[in-house]
């Protein structure tokens, strides 16, 4: 085998582990919570999974009413063991999105407070359902 | 989708594991050999079993607890294949044996980890125990030096292997005092006025961690070992009780221990190897060779089985990071550094996130002995720290350091799952 061949195995693999230990940074600066970017008080219309363990960078777009869940039936399904089978709805009013909690068993939190009405949502703020956090942007 | 997620985390691990094993056999013998299969279909296997496992019995937990430590054993199987092929066989052994003990932890505690809590005086007595093993005897015996360090040799008949039950003696240290200081500060209202012996009584644990280990220092010479303990339990009795005297006592203690310690001349062997390796004799063969095979790592490394690793004394073991730097260069040692770090990053997050102090203390303790265990291995044969014979969890050939980091991060997933739990 050619130096050439060999020394390009070498950078892969060495190339390999830092792609390895990328995903593993970027996966626990989710679970520690550090991806949250700094609120803004312009309005959002799209949610984004910053925080879940096979959701991270997923999105959704709310055009008039969504409800998130465990279920499959759900029009967003949620992966996280602490979701009820439907935890919460988000819909859109005059261009504000807003949040509302369906009497989950484990609650929803926006901004680590807990939902006790439904709440008008600015791009910036973390709802966390269960483990999961999804960022309004 | 999250089985997805994690077969492609197994399959990503285990891929590392096979072409780190691919490149050794490239560079040392120009062709690619059944182990790479082997090793891969192995490792590959252990780790389906323990996200099995994970799932099964702690689903709230963050698996990305479990990936950096996959890849460090990974590339720890990986090197100590191309320093010594005859031991790469047993490591896998021990990765076996350290995933299903891994699993018997997740299944013991499926209950809850809090029930450590009132074994604590049991978990943490068994620990200063494993640690004190390899050379107490001999000092009853009336000999003042351990010949191998914190080694000890277990034998049936002819069957002779060392072992180096320190990792494991801390881990279970660490939980056992983590429990002591947590149920003291949980009973702390009512033994208000009940007299300073119980006021000051995690002081005392500190005081006893260090005089019960002491002997670690006379008969070893092993300062940075010694002080990892120390520093341990000092920092455990500050975690539970928010009491600064905690650190005061433990470094008062160490700068004690240091001037007792110079009395012994293991020690001062180990500060001359130290300050001057190159004129300390065999004694500084270690740190000598480790130096030289760091200086040649350069930018990238020499490439798998290119450089000469197995010219350290006990590569596989106590610097099997100057083997890694050698061979992987910069690029790979901080590549380690950084999995390290984001272990002990992890843990923290667990800490922090958890409801209750039990858990909130072991789960700081466990990733605080992690990072320091691995500071002062990396420490010692960069000559950073006085040179040690503490292994790398994970990373080092000799099964109890692996045994022992796969514990600790059982305990640490186990802790993520209930931190995760019913609110």
């Amino acid at each position: 085998m050619t130096d050439f061949v060999f020394t390009a195995l070498r950078l892969i693999f060495l190339a390999l582990i830092y792609l390895f230990v990328w995903y593993v940074a970027k996966g626990i600066a989710n679970y520690l919570g550090l991806g949250t970017s700094l609120r803004t008080t312009r309005l959002g219309s799209r949610l984004v999974f910053i925080r879940s363990e096979s959701q991270s960078g997923m999105h959704f777009t709310v055009a008039d009413s969504v409800v998130l869940g465990k279920s499959p039936d759900a029009d967003v399904p949620i992966d996280d063991p602490y979701a009820s089978e439907f935890h919460l709805r988000i819909s859109r009013r005059q261009g504000k999105l807003s949040a509302s909690d369906l009497g989950s068993d484990n609650g929803t939190y926006l901004n680590g407070r807990r939902l006790r009405t439904p709440v008008d949502l600015a791009r910036g703020d973390a709802l966390q359902v269960g483990r999961t956090v999804l960022e309004v942007r | 989708m999250r089985l997805l997620t994690e077969a492609a985390w197994v399959a990503g691990s285990a891929v590392v594991a096979g072409l780190g094993v691919a490149l050794v056999d490239v560079g040392k013998t120009g062709q690619v050999t059944w182990a790479v299969a082997v090793v891969f279909l192995a490792f590959g296997c252990c780790l389906a079993g323990l996200v099995a496992a994970v799932r099964r019995w702690a689903p709230g937990a963050s698996s990305f607890l479990l990936w950096p430590t996959a890849l460090l054993v990974a590339l720890g199987l990986v090197l100590i294949y191309r320093i010594n092929p005859m031991e790469a066989p047993i490591q896998v052994w021990w990765i076996v044996a350290g995933v299903v003990a891994a699993i018997g932890i997740l299944l013991t505690l499926r209950w809850g980890v809090e029930r450590l809590m009132p074994v604590g005086y049991w978990l943490a007595a068994g620990g200063l125990g494993l640690i004190v093993l390899p050379f107490v005897p001999r000092l009853l015996g009336g000999e003042s030096e351990s010949p191998h360090g914190l080694w000890l040799t277990v034998g049936w008949g002819n069957v002779n292997f060392m072992v180096q039950p320190f990792g494991l003696g801390a881990v279970l240290l660490a939980v056992g005092l983590a429990g002591i200081h947590s149920r003291w500060a949980l009973e702390s209202v009512s033994n208000r006025g009940a007299g300073r012996l119980v006021a000051n009584r995690d002081l005392l644990v500190v005081g006893a961690v260090w005089v019960t280990t002491l002997p670690l220092l006379w008969a070893t010479g092993d300062l940075t070992a010694w002080a990892v303990l120390v520093v341990l339990s000092a920092t455990i009795a500050y975690a539970a009780t928010g009491d600064s005297r905690a650190v005061w006592t433990g470094l008062s203690l160490l700068g004690i221990g240091f001037v007792i310690g110079l009395t012994s001349s293991r020690m001062r062997e180990t500060l001359q190897v130290w300050l001057d390796p190159f004129s300390a004799g065999d004694a500084g063969a270690g740190l000598k060779e480790s130096l030289l095979a760091l200086g040649s790592g350069h930018l990238s490394g020499s490439g798998l089985g290119m450089g000469e690793p197995e010219l350290v004394p006990r590569a596989t073991s106590d610097w099997i990071l100057a083997a890694l730097g050698e061979e992987l260069g910069l690029a790979g040692t901080v590549a380690v550094i950084v999995l390290y770090g984001l272990v002990t990053a992890a843990g923290v997050g667990v800490s922090i996130g958890s409801r209750d102090l039990f858990s909130k203390v072991a789960a700081a303790a466990l990733s605080f002995l992690l990072c320091l265990m691995f500071l002062s291995a990396a420490g010692g044969l960069q000559r950073l720290l006085p040179p040690t014979d503490l292994g790398l969890p994970f990373l080092a050939y000799g099964g109890i350091p692996l045994l022992a980091g796969w514990l600790a991060m059982a305990l640490l997933v186990r802790i993520s799952h209930e931190e995760q739990g019913p609110l």
